[in-house]
């Protein structure tokens, strides 16, 4: 009995160290080509390097200010998006869920129903007229046009989620705050909304995440350089400079430098929300 | 209806601001998308043709079509069952709340936070270095072979988020009733069997609902890891008919269309599903 349990905590361990190894490459690809010559990646392939080219780094940058998408400012695009996008997501979608989980009636459901349909909907199924409405709007090619597309698309979920979460929260005190003579927009301000913390982190999470990364809707609100944010920054980057891979990677790895350390940081936060969000969604 | 206003109307302005995003940046387009695909409209000049359901029926003489729809039920399939099979096994690797196993999760899920442009290009290199060093054929390098390769990729990156709904599940059993369980000769197979799988079903359908949606939704790694016909899913063709091919009204007539398929397979999966979780 023994042994055979020796044995299994054996081929755990291995099966976890292979696991270890296997995701944690893709991220010592991007740090060794980042460090490199482009002559050294070519001929030493993922040996450490030699010596460490931090000018990659700086170089990098100043590329994308000859590219004329510096590389600042696309940070502080994206850091804005995501700062805006997620604190509107989550305040409108924790009002939305709180009438949605306390309410009965036809109107509530059909709007439960729609946001459910939108976490099916792909974003190149609507992207040319939303993109023709924007223009007209005069907010194509611009942050808020993002945002508020990005909005619309992930508000749905944000509700969701939030639903579940208040159904389980006790009307009682809300009952009594409103026979004390509270209004419900007060109630809602100082008693529900203070319950709602814990999901209130599953829904930053997950918009900050899906906004900081997105492609697919940036792609085609933000066609000029100068308004990119930075995945599009990513992506024109390197398809522009294919025989520049250490310079890509050098700046794969600035622009993914932030979101790894709030990760790291928050990362109790942030798994316990996806926890929650899933057993409550 | 002055008396449903009254008690109703400031639960409805609760709800307003959350609906007004989504019908104006949401259902507008979607829905104004759809009188476009009867048309020949190329996307930007001041007129257009009726042209009844001739771009649906060039959807069906497409030879594009098939082979993007391939490509991203492949990309899915391959996408949702080994991401699955991975994330259960980590979770059931570092379930346990030691500190290595803490660590190990923190490392895990660490490819979902970044983004799916990064984890294309990262993991595209890596293969190809793994390649060059073995003096294999890249998988991204065979036509064939694009689409698994382009879904490893996304293994990379999804694994962990399945790992994490896991180990939400497993952590749910009560303890006790292993220990109970093996009190009564359970052995650690017959555990696993009648007390973990019941608990981890519901996150099993959560997990594929979730992959399946993603995966249908293909297109960041069909633009970035390898251009062309082998990686192309239905929504960058979609793209390339509407964006630069000038075709409006066709992209449309196929967005819609693929839209329906979406609902269908989607409905159907989930539905089978939530059957199979009742009758276990």
């Amino acid at each position: 009995m023994t042994r055979k349990k020796r044995l299994s905590s054996v081929l755990q361990n291995i099966f976890k160290i292979a696991v270890l190894v296997l995701f944690m490459s893709p991220f010592y690809v991007a740090l060794n080509y980042a460090l490199k010559t482009k002559q050294e990646i070519a001929q030493t392939g993922l040996a450490w390097p030699k010596e460490l080219h931090f000018e990659n780094f700086t170089e990098a940058i100043r590329q994308t200010y000859v590219a004329g998408m510096p590389f600042f400012k696309v940070l502080m695009n994206t850091v804005i998006a995501t700062l805006v996008g997620t604190a509107l997501i989550v305040f409108i979608s924790a009002m939305a869920a709180y009438a949605i989980a306390r309410r009965k009636g036809k109107i509530y459901s059909i709007c439960y129903t729609l946001m459910v349909v939108t976490l099916l909907v792909p974003i190149q199924a609507y992207m040319f007229p939303l993109y023709d409405e924007l223009r007209g709007m005069g907010l194509l090619n611009t942050n808020l046009g993002f945002i508020l597309a990005k909005v619309g698309a992930q508000v749905g979920y944000s509700v969701i989620i939030t639903t579940g979460f208040v159904k389980n929260i006790s009307v009682e005190i809300e009952e009594a705050a409103l026979i004390d003579g509270a209004s419900i927009p007060k109630m809602f301000v100082k008693i529900v909304m203070p319950l709602l913390k814990p999901i209130f982190m599953t829904s930053i999470v997950i918009n900050a995440l899906s906004i900081w990364n997105d492609f697919g809707l940036a792609f085609i609100v933000l066609t000029k350089p100068a308004n990119y944010v930075l995945p599009l920054l990513q992506f024109t980057f390197i398809t522009s400079n294919t025989s520049m891979l250490n310079l890509a990677f050098a700046l794969f790895l600035l622009t993914m430098i932030p979101i790894l350390l709030l990760y790291l940081f928050l990362q109790k936060y942030i798994v316990s929300g996806i926890m929650l969000g899933s057993v409550k969604g | 209806m002055k008396r449903y206003w009254k008690r109703e109307r400031v639960y409805l302005l609760f709800l307003l601001p959350t609906v007004l995003f989504m019908i104006v940046f949401l259902y507008y387009p979607l829905i104004r998308g759809i009188p476009i695909a009867f048309t020949d409209w190329d996307g930007f000049s001041k007129t257009s043709n009726f042209v009844g359901l001739d771009n649906f029926k060039r959807i069906l003489r497409d030879i594009n079509i098939p082979r993007d729809l391939k490509n991203t039920l492949l990309f899915t399939a391959i996408e949702t069952v080994i991401c699955n099979v991975i994330g259960l096994a980590m979770a059931l690797a570092v379930k346990k709340a030691t500190k290595l196993n803490n660590l190990l999760r923190t490392l895990f899920f660490m490819p979902f936070v970044i983004s799916l442009v990064l984890s294309s290009y990262m993991v595209q290199y890596l293969i190809y270095q793994v390649c060059q060093t073995f003096s294999w054929t890249s998988p991204l390098a065979v036509p064939s072979q694009v689409i698994p390769g382009l879904a490893l990729i996304a293994i990379w990156r999804d694994s962990g988020y399945c790992m994490i709904i896991y180990i939400a599940a497993i952590l749910g059993v009560d303890e006790s009733m292993y220990e109970s369980a093996s009190i009564e000769g359970a052995t650690r197979f017959q555990q696993f069997r009648k007390i973990t799988m019941p608990m981890i079903v519901p996150a099993f359908t959560a997990n594929v609902t979730l992959l399946l949606s993603w995966g249908l939704k293909l297109f960041d790694y069909s633009m970035t890891a390898v251009k062309g016909d082998a990686s192309e899913s239905i929504n960058v063709y979609v793209y390339r008919m509407i964006f630069p091919g000038y075709q409006a009204g066709y992209g449309q007539a196929v967005a819609l269309v693929w839209l329906i398929v979406v609902f269908i397979i989607t409905n159907f999966v989930s539905k089978t599903l939530r059957k199979r979780e009742v009758e276990l």
